[in-house]
């Protein structure tokens, strides 16, 4: 599948370190959680965008925010709770969604998404939400097959709820593509969001 | 600290001066398209994070409804049961606050009457079916008077409506009784880029699009006009400002940080910070930063001071 006409930095999440990604999925305190988050990215070939810093801090209510020109990252657990409805517990706890939410924040700081203008901030999104979600299903794919039987529900969850508001628009009023028509974006559109094929039904890794 | 903070605001105050434009306005009441947003590039606004209810609110520039979701549990313990609701206007909404963990909704948009366009501010009180969990809150202090800190310390805790057990809301019966108040309507002003309800629901600030003022709406008399509580010349800035959220400060107190999208990338502006420390619904400072340096040097950055105001579990970032 085509992802966008930007081009990624080749992601090496294949070559995982494993001890990194259990540190990451493993019960530590939220502060610890992030920098795990992070060294996880690092680990996979994602390094935070130099000159950023990451930590907790306030969004507005957006699960992420980035500020260029303070050079900083901000993740919120409250915006984390409103982004992805369905999901039960403490998004602190969960290192994979904070992966993914830093993943699709490095991607401003990086320089790949940074308009800011109404139209512009939509066709970037209609790419990048895209991009994130690829590499979220793939970063479940991954927990998959190093720790078989992991619980994935949350990020799983995460997933699909993402899933849900860039296809349908998470009021049922016009979702990505609608965005993408109504701007006339320049680059294509990425198409919806597919299914992960690593959730499986009931929360686990499919096929456990 | 102050002195150093404000210096550094001027060179960006006089950049962003010249980025104020006037609001157009016309019969076929156009829809700004500066106040347009997406589902996939604006997230949805939490409102209350409680032990046993979470609700957060979604809506975008330009459509006329606002969804209301809520996560409910009979204890702590219980498992969450989700459920939407969908609230339609006519009006064609530019922003959205709230209050009292979301149960109070104020909604900024645009009306065609028969004479022409107009510019609406509402307030949805809205109460939830029997069964259902509602935050309780203190009664709000009258402007002037100083107002408990946190505001969290308001919410006095949540109730089953109607008495009685809760409910789940699968087995609901009726759906959300929704009373709507005009707090303004008229031409001239608006369109509103922006709305933030002070949590105590003694005032809505209101902001035009145009940054000719920021005012504030009294929401203990509908329909008085409006105050302005700073003008253009004082904050240059309020042309660029399309978002407004309340916070508060361990040390500097209540203070709203004006933000120039709705989206989660900041750009390369400044942010503007109006300051009411003693929780008195009385401002008493306003300052423009650089988003740079000079806020990173402000005591706007100290996060580990912040104190959620939706958050009545887990009051500190995160
Ligand atoms: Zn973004």
């Amino acid at each position: 599948m085509k992802l966008s006409i930007i081009p990624l930095p080749v992601l090496r999440w294949t070559r995982l370190l494993p001890a990194v990604l259990l540190v990451c999925l493993s019960q530590t305190a939220a502060a610890d959680k992030l920098q795990a988050s992070v060294d996880f990215l690092a680990a996979v070939g994602v390094p935070t965008p130099p000159g950023y810093t990451v930590q907790w801090g306030p969004t507005g209510g957006a699960a992420g925010s980035t500020n260029p020109k303070a050079g900083e990252i901000n993740v919120n657990a409250d915006g984390i709770r409103s982004l992805s409805p369905n999901l039960e517990g403490d998004p602190t706890d969960f290192g994979g969604i904070l992966v993914v939410v830093l993943y699709h924040e490095y991607k401003h700081a990086d320089g790949s998404f940074t308009n800011t203008s109404e139209a512009g901030r939509a066709c970037d999104h209609v790419q990048q939400v895209h991009q994130v979600a690829a590499k979220n299903c793939e970063l479940i794919q991954l927990i998959c097959q190093e720790i078989p039987g992991a619980d994935v529900k949350p990020i799983c969850t995460f997933y699909s709820d993402v899933q849900d508001g860039y296809n349908n628009g998470s009021d049922g009023g016009g979702g990505a593509s609608a965005a993408h028509a109504k701007y006339g974006c320049s680059d294509p559109y990425p198409g919806d969001i597919p299914d992960c094929p690593a959730c499986g039904p009931d929360g686990g890794c499919a096929g456990n | 600290m102050y002195k150093h903070v404000i210096v550094a605001s001027v060179a960006c105050v006089l950049t962003i001066t010249a980025l104020t434009l006037p609001a157009p306005q016309s019969p076929s009441c156009p829809f700004p398209t500066e106040l347009e947003t997406f589902a996939i590039d604006v997230g949805r606004t939490p409102t209350i994070v409680a032990d046993n209810l979470r609700q957060w609110i979604n809506w975008q520039g330009g459509n006329s409804y606002v969804q209301v979701g809520r996560h409910e549990r009979a204890d702590a313990t219980s498992e969450w049961a989700f459920k939407e609701y969908m609230f339609s206007t006519d009006l064609k909404i530019t922003d959205v606050s709230f209050a009292a963990g979301g149960q109070t909704l104020y909604v900024a948009g645009i009306r065609s009457t028969g004479n022409g366009c107009e510019d609406v501010i509402e307030q949805w009180d809205i109460t939830f079916p029997k069964g259902s969990l509602a935050i309780q809150v203190s009664p709000a202090p009258t402007r002037g008077t100083v107002a408990p800190l946190p505001f969290t310390s308001t919410i006095t805790g949540t109730v089953v409506i109607g008495g009685g057990t809760f409910v789940s809301a699968a087995q609901r019966i009726r759906s959300p009784f929704t009373q709507k108040t005009v707090l303004y309507s008229g031409s001239g002003l608006g369109p509103f880029a922006a709305i933030e309800a002070d949590p105590e629901q003694r005032f809505l600030l209101a902001l035009p699009l145009s940054g000719s003022g920021l005012y504030s709406l009294d929401l203990t008399t509908p329909s008085s006009p409006p105050l302005l509580e700073f003008d253009a010349a004082t904050l240059p800035h309020l042309g660029a400002v399309r978002r407004i959220v309340a916070y508060e400060h361990e040390d500097l107190g209540r203070f709203y940080w004006l933000y120039e999208t709705k989206g989660d990338y900041i750009g390369n502006g400044c942010f503007s910070f109006i300051v009411d420390s003693e929780n008195d619904g009385v401002f008493d400072a306003s300052l423009t930063l650089d988003a740079g340096a000079a806020f990173a040097a402000s005591p706007f950055h100290e996060y580990a001071k912040f104190v959620s105001l939706i958050n009545t579990t887990d009051t500190d970032f995160p």
